[in-house]
């Protein structure tokens, strides 16, 4: 063994219950670390999960009709505006060639699925009973590549070919339907079908759930008169923190209003940054509470043993080694204790995985307990801990030897 | 003659500047030859402990020159100063300073760890021997907690000498001993002197042990006042002799 960690080691040995407790509490400070990150990372992973699964990363739509300000000419020469600037309605606006769009989206780089949409506003009718519904109409599996919609269908099939139509969970109980039931579709211009009920579908958002109507393209085109045309392009991209730059250069390429999940749920992207800017907080003061306790104990541990280093110098031991023989120890402190904070973090995770619950029993999230946040969390503590020997060992290195002993 | 292990010329120390200057030692010009046995006296604050340092390599002087064996040292760094006093010089102080984490074979060991940067094998069996020489080879595998203050001090001797360095010093070594050990520990050193033709320079209270010693450097205020060969006195009594022997 080497005569540095054989010092270090047996030093430690000596102190062995000063050192195990400073150990459990740098084992305390990891395991709160731990706890925290898998907590914040699984609940920002499901928060995130649960926003990308309903909605697609990018959507094309039209330009805006904007309004034009009127303007007038003025005796003077000078040009005059008015003042008022009135929005036009916007009706159900359409992409016409949408085929040649949907080839040039689908060539952008980081897009991995697109799929044409004619949505818009109808009425749902069974018997007396009448709600509104958004229509989506689509190519099942175009959409399916885009929003993962086959894989929440909770009764029936996705199977929206000819006149059939998958409903939200709750719009179809609002309804009294079920799989198998005829239900008629009309929009507010009077245009009207009858569609068979082949699936409902949950996509866990009670607000989707209550007014989705899920039919072909043509049917949706139909209905909403818009004779061959989509009204957007849902798009799915490789990097879902890449959206926004992928967004960019469709808009770049096709001079269409184009928008990202990112840009939609700024909100929800802000919470969760302010979230992570807490987390690294706590991991800062978690890292310095460490290497105070970890500095007191070698600091206190240097005054004590300045005899026996003054010893070691007299026998021939480096500065050098004398340098190392207490980085080390604080090294080892931060290891064992980020093992066991390690244990300690993963330990909290899981119970308190087991114990937060949804109404039906699945896990209210996943905690996030990733190797990397173990390395990390190992890193920090050992970082830590080598930090905090910087000071008391260079003081130990510094020892006069001659000095150091002649004070028996 | 034979070279000489050491050789001071003209060795100034001081502390502190200015107006606060202390001169510790003044003029200090001496030399010791392989197998002496060398006892330095003088009253408390006479600055032995401090010659001992620099003899030791342990601190450096103001002005003048150390040589070890034929080494200008002030020549020389940190590491190389520090690797010099790794092979070629043993250290005995009044206070054992063992490592109190360490068995009695684990102290000794020690010295041949930090000179050749690990454990090895055929360290512990040197350091038995080394234990069995100064005898306590039983107590090998005991802490320092549980030794009495002689045998602790046997095993500070042993650590000393387990490279078989040419040169061993000691500050005061007997200084915290009853008469009983402090002959035992004297006795040690003596025959080690004898037998392995080590050099011993000894700072030393005891006039007892400065009897035993052939030659014996009186310092005063920080100079030399006597540095004088003499014939040893006999042991103590026998029972130095009878315990060195057990």
């Amino acid at each position: 063994m080497p005569v540095g960690w054989f010092v270090a080691l047996r030093f430690m040995w000596e102190q062995r219950s000063q050192n195990a407790l400073i150990i459990s509490g740098v084992g305390a400070g990891v395991g709160v670390l731990i706890f925290i990150s898998a907590l914040m990372g699984g609940l920002q992973a499901t928060l995130l999960e649960r926003t990308t699964s309903t909605q697609a990363h990018v959507v094309v739509t039209p330009l805006e009709l904007e309004g034009r300000p009127v303007e007038a000419d003025d005796p003077s020469g000078e040009t005059r505006h008015l003042r008022r600037i009135e929005r036009p309605v916007q009706r159900i606006n359409s992409l016409t060639e949408w085929q040649k769009l949907d080839r040039r989206i689908a060539a952008v780089d980081g897009v991995v699925a697109t799929a044409p949409i004619a949505s818009g506003p109808a009425i749902a009718v069974r018997g007396s009973t009448d709600r509104s519904v958004a229509i989506m109409g689509a190519d099942a599996d175009r959409l399916d590549r885009v929003i993962a919609i086959r894989k929440h269908i909770v009764r029936g099939e996705y199977a929206v070919s000819g006149s059939d139509v998958v409903l939200g969970i709750d719009l179809a109980s609002d309804l009294g339907l079920v799989v198998g039931d005829r239900v008629r579709i009309r929009t507010a211009r009077g245009d009207g079908q009858t569609f068979l009920v082949r699936g409902l579908v949950d996509m866990g958002n009670q607000a989707l759930n209550k007014i989705w109507a899920l039919m072909s393209l043509r049917s949706a085109q139909t209905l909403l008169g818009l004779a061959g045309a989509a009204t957007a392009i849902d798009v799915r991209v490789a990097d879902l923190y890449g959206a926004e730059a992928a967004a960019a250069r469709i808009a770049e390429l096709t001079g269409l209003t184009s928008r990202s999940w990112m840009e939609t749920n700024a909100q929800l992207l802000s919470a969760l940054a302010s979230q992570s800017a807490s987390t690294t907080l706590i991991r800062g003061f978690v890292l310095v509470t460490v290497a105070i306790s970890i500095a007191s104990v070698l600091v206190v541990s240097v005054i004590q043993r300045s005899r026996e280093i003054g010893i070691l110098r007299a026998m021939g031991m480096t500065r050098g080694k004398i340098l190392q023989v207490f980085l080390l120890q604080g090294a080892i402190i931060g290891l064992l204790g980020s093992a066991i904070g390690s244990a300690l973090g993963a330990a909290l995770s899981l119970i308190f995985q087991s114990t937060l619950r949804n109404a039906d029993g699945t896990p209210l999230f996943t905690f996030d307990l990733a190797p990397a946040l173990f390395a990390s969390a190992a890193g920090i503590a050992v970082g830590a801990g080598v930090l905090a020997a910087i000071l008391p060992a260079r003081r130990a290195s510094r020892l006069d030897p001659a000095e150091a002993m002649r004070h028996g | 003659m034979a070279d000489p292990i050491l050789e001071l010329r003209g060795v100034e120390k001081s502390f502190g500047s200015g107006a606060l200057t202390t001169i510790v030692l003044k003029d200090v010009s001496l030399r010791v030859d392989p197998g002496e046995l060398v006892a330095i006296i003088g009253p408390s604050g006479s600055g032995k402990s401090t010659l001992l340092s620099i003899i030791g390599l342990l601190a450096s002087p103001t002005r003048g020159e150390v040589r070890l064996l034929g080494d200008d040292v002030a020549r020389l760094d940190d590491a190389a100063l520090t690797h010099l006093r790794s092979r070629r010089i043993g250290f005995i102080f009044q206070f054992h300073h063992l490592l109190g984490g360490l068995t009695a074979a684990d102290n000794v060991t020690l010295p041949m760890m930090i000179e050749r940067g690990r454990g090895a094998s055929d360290m512990r069996a040197r350091a038995i021997a080394a234990l069995e020489e100064v005898g306590l080879a039983d107590k090998a595998d005991s802490r320092p907690s549980e030794m009495s203050g002689g045998e602790q001090q046997r095993v500070a001797v042993a650590r000393a000498l387990v490279k078989d360095p040419p040169l061993v010093l000691a500050d005061e070594p007997t200084g915290n001993l009853d008469t009983e050990n402090s002959a035992r520990v004297f006795a040690l050193m003596r025959r080690y002197n004898e037998q392995h033709g080590t050099a011993f320079v000894i700072v030393t209270h005891d006039p007892r042990i400065a009897a035993q010693c052939a030659r014996v450097i009186e310092v005063v205020d920080g100079r030399v006042r006597r540095d004088a060969a003499q014939e040893p006195a006999a042991e103590i009594d026998g029972l130095a002799r009878s315990a060195a022997h057990a």
